[in-house]
């Protein structure tokens, strides 16, 4: 489970002129499930999933994960939980151009010791249709390294996945494959959020929710 | 923790520039290290050059004249000891003995030396490469790398320089090679050495000896008979003997030096020098370690993103700036270890070109002193890579994320 209660980011543009840009009093994202976080540019979507994950410090207000807060924690020790606790997915998948498929999703061993890490690499790769063969990922089609970038963020097997749109720059098919793939994720009982344009990414969500201005303004249930 | 595998990817990531980077340092350390290293090979190559030459007795004047023609058979022209002091110096009893040289003359471009047969055994330690020693005027012994084969005879030309530009030849004279000398790693190893009576004799002078007497080899020397020298050798009985000979001959009609005298002037100024060059490829390196640091700089801002990235993927800030001190490290250090080769490599060229010129064989090394400096360009660059580090060290997670690059 993920909680946030009173959770204020603000930002001052110029001198005595500050502005939340995101302010959300209380919101909480279960485990098992995919939600979806939907809303104009600048409306705060990404702020949220950096604030979750320790990457944008919150001005005000408390984060738990998985009984945790977050926001308590200093940074090197933020560092180590958000590498144990989160899988990070990007939209431009920001993988090492020079380094194999295999290396880029073992990257985070350079950085972390875990248990089974080279199996689950193999596993992932498996698992993806990941082609074992190439030498660079810069070689690969943008639905390959999307899958690559996927598969990274799971090497340590987190509890908590965000994906930032990760559907945005691929097309229709690999677009559904990546759905698919965090779906699965869910349904092993890990919380999946998911900064998304995309309608057919809010279609198969569990919930989807709409921020504007940095404020919720609509949250929606799949029926 | 493992920085390696992201250190390779930055350096494959932008190779040219690497490489260009290694290159500029390559190039300041090399620098230094050649001019250290052929610094210490000039001294070393000079100093063996002058070891089989005791003392020195000439006329008065600069004895670094003196040193370079009569032992670097530099061609120029000195004044001529008297011949009374040449026949005071010859009798002396605290010398094993006194050679006179004489110059003036040439094969093919190298230099003809007018000595006596003890000089020449002295040069060869009493053991000549080849053959043996003249024992009539017609005979000569070559040096080392002297193109003339044993057995092979010649004539002389008067003066100096290659056959097409020397003097007139001696046509009176033929000699043939019966030795060789050992090498001397000195300009001695290209000379021609042939008896002092047979220059004496080319020149129109006394040679030594009374015409009844015949084509005798010297010494002894007959008094009446003797003629001014550009300069003589002495070997005197041991060290006390040496300094007393050099008292004695230093008067108004002679010089008396140790060659070593003379280098220790000249390695003054050659230290001079060195200091000089020295400092200003110390600033050259300081110059380019500083621009290699600014464009890794400017790169780093490049892939900020990167490590943005590898932060939001739960990297610690140590890893990042190990990665990237790791990086910087790699091209200095790489740079720096290739400047010892290239250092080497220009001081050997240098050294092949100055043996040509001079004859003195020199053969630098990498030593001590070449190493500290590689290792003092390192040592700065380990201090110095701690800015780019720093810079990303510092830098905010959530903006480095939002960057473009």
């Amino acid at each position: 489970m993920v909680s946030l209660q009173g959770i204020r980011v603000e930002v001052r543009d110029i001198p005595n002129d500050r502005r939340d840009i995101l302010a959300i009093d209380e919101l909480s994202f279960p485990p098992g499930e995919l939600t979806v976080i939907a809303g104009p540019s600048g409306s705060g979507k990404s702020t949220l999933l950096n604030v979750i994950s320790g990457i944008t410090p919150a001005t005000s207000g408390s984060i738990t994960v998985l009984g945790e807060n977050v926001t308590d924690l200093r940074e090197g020790r933020r560092d180590v939980w958000r590498r144990r606790t989160v899988g990070m997915i990007f939209q431009d998948f920001n993988l090492i151009a020079e380094l194999s498929p295999l290396a880029n999703i073992r990257l985070p061993e350079s950085f972390g010791k875990a248990a089974r890490a080279a199996e689950n690499a193999k596993s992932l790769m498996r698992r993806f249709g990941i082609p074992e063969d190439r030498s660079s990922v810069s070689r690969m089609s943008r639905g390959e390294q999307q899958r690559v970038a996927i598969a990274r963020a799971l090497l340590f097997d987190p509890p908590l996945i965000l994906a930032d749109e990760p559907t945005a720059s691929l097309d229709t098919k690999n677009g559904s494959f990546v759905i698919d793939a965090l779906i699965a994720e869910a349904a092993r009982g890990k919380t999946v959020i998911a900064v998304s344009h995309d309608p057919a990414f809010a279609v198969r969500a569990a919930t989807t929710i709409h921020l504007e201005r940095g404020r919720i303004v609509r949250k929606e249930r799949a029926l | 923790m493992n920085p390696f595998p992201l250190v390779l990817s930055m350096l494959r990531a932008d190779r040219r520039l690497n490489l260009m980077l290694v290159i500029l340092i390559m190039i300041a350390t090399g620098l230094g290290v050649a001019i250290l290293s052929q610094e210490r090979a000039l001294k070393q190559a000079s100093a063996r050059a002058v070891d089989k030459f005791d003392l020195i007795v000439a006329a008065p004047g600069s004895i670094t004249d003196v040193t370079l023609k009569s032992l670097f058979l530099r061609p120029g022209s000195v004044e001529l000891l008297r011949p009374e002091v040449v026949r005071e110096v010859l009798a002396e009893n605290r010398a094993v003995f006194a050679a006179p040289l004489a110059f003036g003359d040439s094969v093919n471009g190298d230099p003809v030396v007018g000595t006596t047969r003890d000089l020449v055994s002295h040069l060869a330690d009493g053991r000549l490469a080849e053959g043996r020693g003249f024992e009539n005027w017609e005979e000569a012994v070559v040096g080392q790398a002297s193109p003339l084969k044993i057995g092979e005879t010649f004539q002389t030309n008067h003066g100096h320089g290659p056959e097409e530009t020397a003097g007139d030849l001696h046509h009176a004279s033929t000699f043939k090679v019966v030795g060789r000398l050992p090498a001397q790693g000195s300009p001695w190893d290209r000379a021609v050495i042939i008896p002092v009576e047979q220059i004496w004799k080319l020149h129109n002078l006394p040679t030594g000896h009374a015409p009844e007497a015949g084509a005798v080899l010297g010494p002894p020397f007959d008094e009446a008979y003797l003629t001014g020298v550009p300069a003589m050798v002495v070997k005197p009985e041991n060290l006390a003997a040496a300094y007393g000979l050099r008292n004695v001959f230093r008067t108004e009609a002679s010089t008396a030096f140790f060659p070593a005298e003379v280098l220790v002037g000249l390695y003054q100024v050659l230290g001079d020098i060195r200091v000089l060059m020295t400092a200003l490829a110390s600033g050259t390196q300081a110059l380019v370690i500083a621009a290699v640091i600014a464009c890794v700089i400017v790169l780093l801002r490049v892939h900020r993103r990167r490590f943005a990235v590898l932060r939001a993927l739960g990297a610690p800030r140590s890893y990042v700036f190990a990665c990237i001190w790791l990086y910087v490290m790699t091209v200095i250090a790489s740079g720096a270890i290739a400047g010892l080769f290239l250092g080497l490599g220009g001081s050997r060229l240098a050294g092949h070109f100055v043996a040509s010129q001079t004859g003195i064989a020199l053969t630098p090394s990498v030593g001590p002193s070449e190493i500290s400096l590689a290792a003092l360009i390192v040592a700065t660059g380990c201090i110095f890579a701690i800015v780019p580090a720093l810079a990303v060290y510092r830098d905010r997670l959530d903006q480095a994320l939002q960057s473009s690059s």
